[in-house]
């Protein structure tokens, strides 16, 4: 079998096209483990809040953590690019397909959780670790616990 | 809730007297409660989970009753389940009772601290933690030489984890640690837990810290199991 001009170009294409895909599915699962470990830098910040609250570590600690998490937080929704749902990478990804079809909804949590960061920040600087403990629960519920329940799978566990 | 026999609706449980409990009796509920039978003695699916409630005492189901009738009422028709036959026809439910229905209330274990028989009481027969935490058999009855041992299809339609003692479990979490949990939602690891184990918190918050402190002691005290696994799908044939 013999491939004329045009048949040669097109094999290149194909062969391209599938070294494009191979790559880009490479990116994606280095993407969704660099999504786990900023959602896990996420914790480590709710962490060091809550062992403020019960005595357990230092105010600056605390500082250091909101900040770092008020940052996080305004970069949530860039970390979840299409195609990446547990949809497309099964066993890999652990976010719900949910979070495209019902977008809107998925950034405004986000949103929620960078304000409700934001002034947290004003209760740590000014309040007692009761109250900061009274904050980062209400953090928990209406930013981390809103999003886990719709747009996070569980995976097996 | 779907589930391997239908389509479950929760149904209207304000006090509206046409589509909700307000036309019931104490004692009615009572017995929905204890017995799982309804209104006019007809049996109920344990999707409403009675097989746990059964074991709370006749004081704490009246209070529940007295709540209940304090939410306002809601004149919103109940959806009818959407169930495959057999299962569709009630009477079945009778076998099912006889197999996995024991009628409380829940006796204290005698030479358990207070604290733990406090903390059985409130996760057995009150929190109902094992109607999701544990696995089912066939019949949709709990699997109790495995309980705790996490299910794959939880009540939310998600796995419900393990919560025994065992290291792919609770294990490794303290006792305050799983007290923190219920009053915040918070894992040691800073994680918070969504879906239907935040709508839990959302109860156990409201908890006095010595109850949600003797869930924890008696939760921990599960004995360790192995996590339940998924069903795989049946092979195909041909």
């Amino acid at each position: 079998m013999t491939f004329g001009k045009w048949g040669k170009v097109a094999v290149a294409a194909l062969g391209v096209a599938a070294l494009s895909s191979a790559v880009f599915a490479q990116d994606k699962e280095a993407l969704v483990k660099n999504r786990i470990d900023f959602m896990k830098g996420q914790a480590a910040d709710n962490k060091a809040i809550g062992d403020y609250a019960k005595g357990m570590a230092t105010k600056e600690a605390a500082t250091k953590a909101i900040n770092d998490l008020i940052d996080r937080s305004g970069k949530i929704v860039a970390m979840f690019p299409a195609g990446t749902s547990s949809t497309d990478m099964p066993g890999k990804s652990n976010a719900k397909a949910a979070i495209w079809t019902d977008h809107a909804k998925f950034v405004e949590i986000a949103k929620t959780l960078h304000d409700t960061a934001v002034a947290e920040a004003d209760v740590i600087k000014t309040g007692t670790p009761e109250a900061v403990g009274a904050a980062q629960a209400n953090l928990g519920k209406v930013g981390c616990g809103a999003c886990h329940g719709p747009y996070r799978e569980k995976l097996p566990g | 809730m779907t589930t391997d026999f239908g389509t479950f609706y929760p149904p209207n449980i304000t006090p509206d007297k046409v589509h909700g409990i307000g036309s019931w009796t104490e004692a009615q509920f009572h017995r929905a409660l204890r017995d799982g039978k309804g209104k006019d003695g007809e049996y109920l699916y344990p999707a409403f989970s009675y097989p746990a409630f059964t074991g709370m005492t006749d004081q704490d189901i009246s209070d529940l009753w007295a709540y209940l009738k304090t939410v306002p009422p809601s004149a919103q028709p109940s959806k009818p389940h959407d169930l495959k036959f057999p299962f569709s026809f009630r009477p079945v439910l009778l076998g099912w009772q006889i197999l996995f229905l024991h009628k409380g209330p829940l006796e204290p274990v005698a030479g358990k601290s207070a604290e733990w028989n406090r903390g059985r009481y409130l996760a057995e027969a009150v929190a109902h933690c094992g109607e999701c935490h544990s696995p089912r058999n066939a019949l949709g009855g709990i699997d109790d030489k495995h309980a705790y041992a996490g299910n794959p299809d939880g009540g939310d339609g998600q796995r419900a984890p393990n919560i025994s003692s065992h290291p792919k479990g609770i294990g490794k979490m303290s006792e305050a640690d799983l007290a923190e949990l219920l009053n915040t939602g918070a894992t040691p690891e800073g994680d918070y837990v969504g879906g239907g184990m935040a709508l839990v918190v959302d109860g156990t918050a409201k908890l006095s810290a010595a109850d949600r402190k003797a869930i924890a002691v008696y939760i921990k005290s599960v004995p360790a199991q192995e996590s339940t696994q998924a069903k795989k799908p049946a092979p195909k044939k041909g």
